[in-house]
Order: C-alpha cells, then sequence, then structure tokens
C-alpha cells in the first residue's frame, strides 16, 4: 500500500521576475510569472509599494505525495516544493 | 485566497488512514499522557508515542494498523478530539505536521512506550528524514 504525505500552504505555478523599466522619465515595474521550466506565464504591472495580492494565482489545494520509503519522501517533496512559489502572508490576527 | 493556517511558505503533514493519531491542542502533558494510555489499554493499540508540537499542543501516535471503521468509532469517542476529528474525517484521513509552521519549531517526541515496529516506524522513517528539510 503506497503511504502518502501532504503539503500545506499558499502557492502559485512557477516563479516571479520582478523588472524595473526606465522609460520617457517614467519609471515602470513588471511582474513576469515564468513556469518550472523557465517558459513564459504571463506579465502584469507591479507596484513595489504594494504586497503581493492575496487573491490572485494562488492554490490552496493541499499536494498528496505518494511514497514507499522516508527518503524518496523527502525527495519527492523537495521535487514538488520547487515546482511552486509559496507565498508568505502575515497572520492576520 | 490564502491557506487557512499556514502563513509562511509550506507545511508537509503526515497522513494515515491505517492507524490512529491524534492531535490534542489546548491540553497538559499529564493529561494528554493520561488519554493516551487510557486509549492504548481500551483498544490493544500496542504502544504509542506523544509529540509536542508545541507548547501545550500534543500529537498522539499509537502502533496497531486499525480498519477506518475502528478509527472513527475510537476518534469520536474523545471528546478532547472531537473537533480535530470532524475536519480530519471529511478529507478522509488524518493528518500530522512535521515539520515547522509560522515560525513554530517542528514537532519533538517527548514519550515514546511500547511496541513501534508498525505505524510509529512508519511515522519515524518521515520524521527523521524530515529533519533536515
Amino acid at each position: 500500500m503506497t503511504k502518502k504525505i501532504k503539503v500545506y500552504g499558499t502557492r502559485c505555478r512557477g516563479h516571479r521576475e520582478k523588472h524595473f523599466i526606465k522609460k520617457e522619465n517614467r519609471n515602470r515595474y513588471f511582474e513576469v510569472r515564468r513556469d518550472a521550466k523557465g517558459r513564459f506565464l504571463s506579465k502584469r504591472n507591479w507596484n513595489p509599494r504594494n504586497p503581493i495580492k492575496k487573491e490572485i494565482f494562488t492554490e490552496l489545494q493541499p499536494l498528496v505525495i505518494g511514497y514507499e520509503t522516508g527518503r524518496e519522501a523527502l525527495v519527492k517533496v523537495r521535487e514538488a516544493v520547487k515546482e511552486w512559489e509559496w507565498i508568505d502572508f502575515e497572520a492576520e490576527s | 485566497m490564502t491557506h487557512e493556517w499556514v502563513k509562511q511558505g509550506f507545511v508537509v503533514g503526515f497522513m494515515t488512514d491505517r492507524g490512529l493519531v491524534i492531535d490534542l491542542d489546548n491540553m497538559t502533558y499529564r493529561k494528554v499522557r493520561y488519554l493516551a494510555r487510557t486509549l492504548c489499554r481500551e483498544h490493544k493499540l500496542e504502544g504509542y508515542i506523544i509529540v509536542r508540537s508545541s507548547p501545550r499542543s500534543y500529537h498522539v501516535i499509537f502502533n496497531r494498523y486499525l480498519r477506518w471503521k475502528t478509527v472513527t468509532t475510537i476518534l469520536f469517542s474523545l471528546w478532547e478530539a472531537v473537533r480535530w476529528a470532524v475536519f480530519q474525517l471529511r478529507e478522509g484521513s488524518l493528518t500530522l505536521r512535521i515539520s515547522t509552521k509560522n515560525g513554530k519549531n517542528k514537532p519533538k517526541i517527548v514519550f515514546k512506550t511500547g511496541k513501534t515496529n508498525k505505524l510509529i516506524a512508519e511515522y519515524m522513517d518521515v520524521y527523521e528524514h524530515f529533519k533536515r528539510l
């Protein structure tokens, strides 16, 4: 029987890159999202003064990973975790 | 949308539907040990370990493999664990944290007794490897 492990958290696909472009006396910031292999996913305007918005891009369903031994579980979890960007939020209380 | 109780990074959880694990929050160590000993004796669970996840919060893992029906019966016989059990049973398995969470330390084993060759061995296998994550 396959044993299972769960990984919880707020996550979004791939990773983010912050780009700063200075053009015609106007400073502009962009946020580019890419997947684990570096392929382009999306681009949008970004203001460095604002934190990442909570309501976009996030997935909450836990990742369920099957394993046979503890070592295998550790390797699989590390691989799975790398594919996602895990977002931190301050405690609301 | 943010996760309900994970505010920083990710949390790894040990998941099982083959045996009994309990999360006991807001409780003294003496009471946790009393409950674990009583359950172990009543249901012949062979052995148990107590893990402290944070001050006044403990996890108990019992050794014997059980059917899912038996697990639910035992969980609902213990009023201290009913609230946690309801949320866990909705998912169809029982899950205990084995990594850090929101700045809290990893769970630490504080007491071990009886046999440790079945579910406890599974838990320990994962617990030992995830020490370094």
